[in-house]
């Protein structure tokens, strides 16, 4: 019976265990040992243990309760957002009786798209706008940041929005002033209109001067839905801060909670993981510098009669990209790159082309200069453009030497370059904190296999 | 008052220390004598734990495997405070049964 009594007090919390179960075990061993005695020990046992665990439950509900309303009073500080947006149409329109290849049209759709997106949430739009005496936006933040740092910001806080699906185009601008909000939607859709007819004109320009006939197809922008005045501000940004409150506070409350029943292993664990911190920052501190330089190009869409009609296949990036990668990406090709003058660089970088979009290619430089890094980037771009042109030709060569010509203007899928290199981006901030957080995991990790280990053994010379 | 005075584990194992320094087997032996109640070792150490935490008694330092508790002046005031409580009661009482 004094077994099952020792074994019925191993329900007991452990914490409670380290401290009595010695003297426990010893008053056991010379009470009385009968079932009465099994039961009393085994009710003490689990009436603490459940009283601790409402206990613990309890703080982080009334933890999670407050962090939840602090981190909602903190959200009516933020000013609320307002949303104006708009739905348009974008749809090819066929001049005459010639018949179109749906996937000609489509892929031109495509591109103006992509062209239209990009200008206006350009650089030099988003500039426009910001200078506009008549919206005024950011008052505030214009006192303390250069534009085009707030330009910058436009696009990256995802205030504006251009977004497609099928035919229809949505435009939206986020603003803490519902009217500014919507004038600025107002004043896109203008945009979007006009630069969509200088598209249309130039297009029908230079098909002309390349096939002396008139252009059969255009695009077409049809305003479905007017900028809206929003009602109400958007919530979704409140609902963030309430979420991220009670998060915080969970994880605080679980971490106070292990703190106080744990002080020792707790105590160990903060100074193995800042041991482990350190040393991880210090081994990061041995890699070199890193930057980045990333260029965007895209393949335009053709203007070209017998890809028009179907009668000359079309390419997609995806068809080249392999060919390109294979031709550019090479080590032999990769060492002439590297070992040009202006560029003497090893072998130590990163370089990379992925495609972002349908007919959008990304590449990337990483490496120890900043110069070089975008030095190898502008290479890298010429090199494919010349050996897109080249193969391009060879692709076509089965057709006459005068369209092959006319291919090197508009009259072919081209390889634009969209974004010039950047010359920023320091990836090594990243890989220090990826050092200091893996070596503060590690030291922690450590901490609890350790006392754990420790545990094992003393847990069997007591209860 | 405690409703359940002359049972509380709590104020027996304060009584039983009152009359000096024990470990648990002899509270629970003491206090079968004085009060005619045998704890069970449960509900003992439930109640010592509970003493602790108050700080009303402290745990001393001894090799053996059984640990000596002690009663705080703590433990003390709040004993006196039980027990003048229930001498008012049972004050109270006497005189009303004086008239019964």
């Amino acid at each position: 019976m004094r077994r099952w009594i020792l074994r019925a007090a191993r329900l007991y919390p452990r914490d409670w265990r380290a401290r009595y179960g010695e003297e426990f075990e010893a008053l056991v061993d010379e009470a009385t040992a009968d079932w009465r005695q099994l039961l009393n020990v085994s009710r003490t046992a689990l009436t603490m243990q459940f009283s601790r665990r409402v206990g613990a439950l309890k703080t982080i509900a009334a933890l999670s309760l407050a962090g939840g309303l602090l981190a909602l009073a903190a959200s009516y500080s933020v000013p609320p957002r307002y949303v104006s947006s708009a739905t348009f149409r974008i749809t090819p329109v066929i001049e005459g009786a010639r018949p179109a290849q749906a996937d000609f049209l489509e892929r031109e759709t495509d591109d103006r798209f992509i062209w239209l997106k990009m200008y206006l949430t350009g650089r030099d739009n988003l500039l426009a706008i910001l200078r506009d005496p008549s919206l005024d936006l950011y008052a505030e933040e214009q006192q303390q940041l250069p534009l085009e740092d707030l330009a910058e910001r436009m696009k990256d806080d995802g205030s504006i929005q251009i977004d497609r699906q099928g035919a229809a185009v949505h435009i939206s601008f986020a603003y803490r002033d519902r009217e500014k909000a919507q004038a600025v939607v107002r004043m896109l859709e203008r945009e979007l209109q006009e630069q969509n007819d200088v598209v249309n004109r130039e297009t029908a320009a230079n098909w002309k001067r390349l096939w002396s006939t008139p252009i059969p197809f255009s695009e077409r922008i049809e305003l479905a839905e007017p900028p809206d005045l929003p009602a109400a501000p958007v919530e979704s940004l409140r609902s963030i801060f309430v979420a991220a409150g009670i998060a915080g506070s969970l994880l605080l409350g679980a971490l106070l909670l292990f703190v106080r029943r744990r002080p020792k292993l707790a105590l160990r664990m903060a100074v193995c993981g800042l041991l482990g911190a350190i040393a991880g920052a210090g081994v990061s501190l041995l890699i070199s510098e890193r930057y980045t330089s990333k260029a965007t190009m895209r393949l335009t869409a053709p203007l070209n009669p017998a890809q028009y009609s179907g009668l000359a296949p079309t390419v997609s990036l995806a068809q080249w990209l392999p060919v390109l990668q294979k031709q550019i990406l090479n080590p032999e090709n990769l060492t002439r790159i590297l070992t040009r003058p202006g560029i003497a660089a090893d072998r130590s970088g990163f370089l990379g082309m992925r495609m972002k979009d349908r007919d959008i290619l990304e590449i990337t430089v990483t490496y120890s200069d900043p110069f070089k890094a975008r030095a190898i980037a502008v290479e890298m771009i010429a090199e494919l453009q010349a050996k897109y042109g080249a193969t391009r030709m060879e692709f076509d060569k089965h057709l006459e030497e005068q369209v092959r010509i006319a291919y090197l203007n508009r009259a072919a899928e081209k390889l634009e370059l969209v974004l010039q290199p950047s010359s920023d981006g320091v990836l090594t901030t990243h890989y220090r904190l990826l050092y200091t957080f893996a070596g503060a995991t590690l030291g922690i990790l450590f901490a609890a296999v350790r006392y754990r280990t420790s545990m094992n053994g003393e847990s069997s010379l007591s209860l | 008052v405690n409703c359940n005075f002359l049972t509380d584990p709590q104020i027996l194992i304060l009584a039983s220390l009152a009359d000096g320094e024990k470990h648990g087997y002899a509270m629970m032996e003491d206090i079968e004598r004085f009060g005619g109640v045998r704890l069970g070792a449960g509900t003992l150490y439930g109640a010592i734990t509970r003493l602790e935490e108050h700080g009303w008694i402290e745990r001393l330092e001894s090799d053996d495997r059984r640990k000596p508790y002690r009663i705080t002046a703590d433990g003390v005031k709040y004993l006196e405070e039980q027990m003048d409580s229930l001498h008012s009661v049972w004050k109270t009482v006497q005189r009303r049964l004086r008239h019964v």
